[in-house]
């Protein structure tokens, strides 16, 4: 599957698309002379880019493939690069001419730090494409559907699955893993869309603080301990949604902070695709948009009331904010339209008892709360707040647990944060008292992270809830840095230096700390890199259940990848400890994708008694007969069901071959 | 900003930082640990399958968490083309398979439908890459005959007594070295039993003197067993021969024979411990020994 023609036609369409992207780019920008801010919307227009064919060829044409996505995108980019082909502009010369200054002024403390980043790309790009998809979350709902969309050619409304989630989530993200996928039908790729974001963070923080005039090299070392945060290490090697929301939503207020500085409305406009991609990302990124928009305006008041009382730039501010909402909803708004129409709420399936693949039944199931109820009853919430606030200190100190993805009772905001982000938090709060502070353009950032900081703080507490908050780490060192720069402690020798110290250290640790590969037998990590790729796949990666791991995971390679697979699923619990709504449906596919699940909903089909123990009902055979599967497995998660019928035969606890179904 | 804000400022960075590292110094362990275990891992096996000193196919393959019947080899599957399959077929005869330092021929199986090649460490079987029937046959024939570690000795006493205990759990195992689980890593097939003692219920059907050896790995230094019930003598006692490293935790082997006396209806064997093994973490409480084999014959 990875043979050179695939290559040649990824290069191809990528690069075309990036530099129809980097041409557009520098026409929204063509007023501005900032390499770093051209650079990071040049990622967001081709981040919007691939979303959007994927989005057209599968919902709209439904014709989803190598070919049309292939064919779609070389036209949309031949259009743009048609038009826009002028104002494109290279990256090579500015950067060439920044790394040509720091070796002139022997700035080996950023040049160190440029190798360490170096080191830690390359070492991510090798997880990506050596190691499987994995992660709990990944397994039953983010890669899932990227699966059914490519065996079906097309992003049906709903997928016929257990799992409310799948139906429910906003997935932005596995629209660009299903992107990563398609060139080679094999998924070496998939999370790649992670680590370009986290890369992308580093532009996105280098441009913020260099609107601040913070110098080069100090911009960059900031945006390298940026890149260096652990959550942000840890996310861009899988393929979860929070990254890609977090640094898009970051890159949004990048340029909304360009646009209270320049008071250049395409700076807006190209805010509101950064926004429009976060909302695509996550069912609670309208959140992020909210808060980001009420303290924009709140900035754009402070700074000039003047275009708010009068009549005429009133109506234009309005208008162009209103053709900014319809670029960020026209991006990622498709989601929450299609939870409107199918389930009659913004936040679809979630919470649903049964999902069904027909919407009809759904709707009885269906109650008349939308997101923004959910969000208001949960507002009342302050036990919430309180138990954040108590955990607060444990969690960002990192010390309640092992660094890891799912981030169990810690931040995952590292070193960088302890040292300049709790700074940066106080540096807000004293910037509400001095008004040349608050007024600054930059102080967008720093309230708009303390607000919604705060707003999670209410709505959600759980021994994950730091995962969706890397934003607060990434907005708060910047500030951080920026204020250190204000304050002269970035130009005096004794605090440079030791400012410099605090970044390296912090650096190394996160380096030396994220650097193995995690949920796996690290024992079996060398013998895993060198099997044959075939045998690499997320079930025998995954070292999840060292208790309750299904021995079938083993037999699965063996069997033809084409060979469908029956899954019995639920929403409820068979065993005590079992998770309720999740099923783990992604490691019964081979890294082709070219292996077809049924669900099968235990309730239609088995008879289970206490003892786990399940008689067939005839409908259940009837449906296997008549899809051709003889593979069943009743392992919903961990823990698999018996099941007693003379004509299923049982290879491996939980997985039985029912020989009749090819009769 | 004047030099007393700066470095106030600074402090309040350092500290927080310095607090970091201090709260978290206990990673520095796990990160080194994580580092070693990479270290120790091994490289897949290769299979190289030859026809006479042609090579036809060559796969990596993983170390297998099934093991045969016999819980002694692992049992590896690899499926190869029809096309491959066929002239493995053809020319069996002259085929042979290495593993390692390895080499053996193959035989055939279920009417020429699998290839197995018995190495020192795997069972190899090759199999026509589509073939479920086969493939289900063979995984289901596999899990049928998986060895208990209770073995009765003679027709006419089997058909006789029945063996239970409600104080061991499940059979499980082999499991491999790098088994995640270390209470498990490196086991044998066999059950836990748990301190202070395990009644063993042997059900007859009529009177008989029988002599029941009882193999097992204790799981804690220093460690007596006695034996109650129906026990007429206890021929042999090795206590606590030298120890053997499994996984990464030390046992004691012990092999008895006992004798006892069955009475017609439920006989008991009691085997009570000295001491056993104090919880700790996520371990079970008390576990004392690993029964790895009970075997009963009429003396």
């Amino acid at each position: 599957m990875t043979s050179i023609p695939n290559w040649i036609v990824f290069i191809l369409v990528n690069g075309l698309a990036l530099y129809s992207s980097s041409c557009l780019a520098g026409y929204l920008l063509r007023r501005n002379t900032q390499a770093s801010l051209a650079l990071v919307a040049s990622g967001i227009i081709y981040f919007v880019h691939l979303t959007l064919v994927v989005l057209v060829l599968g919902v709209i044409v439904s014709k989803l493939n190598v070919v049309t996505v292939s064919g779609l995108n070389v036209l949309v980019s031949l259009t743009l690069i048609n038009y826009f082909r002028r104002y494109c502009q290279s990256f090579w010369r500015p950067i060439k001419s920044f790394f040509c200054s720091l070796i002139a002024q022997r700035d080996i403390f950023t040049l160190l730090v440029i190798f360490l980043f170096i080191v830690q790309a390359l070492i991510l790009l090798l997880k990506v494409v050596w190691l499987p998809p994995h992660v709990w979350d990944v397994f039953n709902y983010h890669l899932s559907p990227a699966v059914e969309w490519y065996q079906l050619e097309k992003i049906p409304a709903v997928i016929d699955s257990p799992v409310g989630r799948i139906n429910g989530a906003t997935l932005g993200i596995t629209v660009l893993s299903y992107w990563f996928f398609i060139f080679f039908r094999d998924d070496f790729l998939v999370e790649l869309p992670s680590l370009l974001w986290a890369l992308m963070l580093v532009p996105v923080s280098y441009a913020l603080l260099r609107q601040s005039s913070v110098s080069q090299s100090w911009s960059m070392k900031f945006a390298i301990v940026i890149f260096f945060l652990p959550i942000v290490l840890m996310q861009a090697v899988t393929v979860k949604d929070h990254l890609g929301l977090n640094v898009s939503f970051v890159a949004g207020l990048l340029f909304l902070v360009a646009y209270l500085m320049r008071k250049d409305r395409c700076f807006l406009f190209v805010a509101a695709m950064a926004l429009g991609l976060s909302l695509g990302y996550k069912i609670a990124a309208p959140i992020h948009v909210l808060v980001a928009a009420l303290m924009f305006v709140i900035l754009l008041y402070m700074q000039d009331k003047q275009q708010f009382l009068d009549k005429l730039q009133r109506i234009a501010l309005v208008k162009n904010i209103l053709i900014a909402f319809v670029v960020s909803f026209s991006i990622g708004g498709y989601w929450y339209v299609k939870n409107l129409i199918v389930y009659g709420r913004l936040h679809g399936a979630y919470g649903l008892k049964e999902v069904s693949a027909t919407a009809a039944p759904l709707q009885e199931n269906s109650q008349a709360v939308g997101a923004f109820e959910a969000v208001v009853s949960k507002a009342s919430d302050v036990d919430f707040f309180v138990a954040n606030i108590k955990n607060f200190l444990p969690r960002v100190f990192d010390y309640q647990g092992y660094y890891g993805t799912d981030l169990v009772h810690i931040s995952g905001f590292g070193p960088q944060f302890s040292a300049f982000g709790l700074a940066a938090i106080l540096m807000v709060f004293a910037a509400l008292f001095n008004k040349r502070l608050r007024t600054q353009p930059i102080f967008l950032l720093g309230a708009t992270g303390v607000i919604l900081f705060t707003v999670y703080m209410v709505l959600n507490f759980n021994v994950n809830s730091y995962r969706i908050l890397s934003f607060m780490p990434m907005i708060m060192i910047v500030y951080a840095g920026v204020m250190l720069h204000q304050g002269g402690l970035l130009k005096e020798k004794i605090s440079g230096i030791t400012i410099n110290v605090m970044l390296l250290v912090s650096i190394v640790w996160c380096l030396i700390q994220i650097m193995p590969p995690q949920y796996t037998n690290l024992q079996r990590l060398k013998e895993f890199v060198s099997m044959d790729s075939a045998y690499r796949t997320s079930a025998t990666f995954t070292k999840w259940f060292s208790v309750h791991r299904p021995t079938f995971y083993q037999l699965l390679h063996a069997f033809p990848a084409q060979e469908p697979i029956a899954y019995i699923s639920k929403r409820g619990k068979n065993f005590p400890r079992e998770v309720m709504e999740d099923t783990w449906s992604y490691p019964y596919y081979d890294r082709n994708w070219r292996r077809k699940l049924t669900y099968v909903r235990q309730p239609d089909y088995l008879d289970c008694n206490k003892q786990h123990v399940c008689t067939v009902k005839p409908e259940l055979k009837k449906l296997l007969s008549e899809k051709r599967v003889a593979l069943l497995s009743s392992c919903k998660v961990n823990r698999c069901l018996k099941i007693l019928d003379s004509e299923f035969f049982e290879m491996a606890p939980g997985f039985y071959y029912f020989r009749a179904a090819n009769k | 900003m004047s030099a007393i804000k700066r470095n106030a400022l600074l402090l309040l960075m350092l500290l927080p930082l310095a607090a970091y590292f201090i709260v978290n110094d206990f990673k520095i362990d796990e990160a080194v640990r994580q580092f070693q275990a990479v270290q120790s891992g091994e490289a897949a096996s290769k299979a190289s399958i030859f026809i006479d000193d042609e090579l036809v196919i060559s796969k990596r393959f993983a170390a297998s968490e099934i093991f045969d019947a016999k819980s002694q080899r692992q049992v590896v599957m690899l499926a190869v083309t029809a096309k491959q399959f066929e002239k493995l077929s053809i020319n069996k005869n002259r085929v042979s398979v290495r593993v390692a330092e390895n080499s053996t021929s193959v035989q055939v199986l279920s009417g020429g439908k699998l290839l197995v090649a018995e190495l020192p460490v795997v069972r190899l079987f090759i199999v026509r890459d589509g073939d479920k029937g086969t493939l289900a046959g063979f995984y289901w024939q596999q899990q049928k005959s998986k060895k208990n570690i209770v073995e009765c000795v003679g027709d006419k006493l089997c058909n006789a007594i029945r063996i239970s205990s409600r104080d061991w759990t499940n059979v499980e195992g082999p499991y491999l070295d790098t088994d995640l689980n270390v209470n498990k890593s490196g086991l044998p097939r066999g059950r836990w039993v748990f301190g202070p003692k395990t009644v063993i219920k042997i059900e007859a059907l009529r009177a008989a003197k029988v002599a029941v050896l009882v193999t097992m790995l204790g799981a804690v230094a220093d460690q007596t067993i006695s034996f109650s019930g129906a026990v007429t003598g206890v021929r042999t006692s090795v206590k606590n021969t030298a120890a053997v490293e499994l996984g990464d935790k030390r046992f004691y082997p012990k092999k008895n024979i006992v004798e006892l006396q069955l009475q017609r209806g439920v006989n008991e064997l009691v085997i009570e411990y000295s001491t056993w093994r104090k919880s700790t973490g996520n371990e079970a409480t008390g576990l004392a020994a690993f029964i790895t084999a009970v075997k009963i014959k009429e003396i």
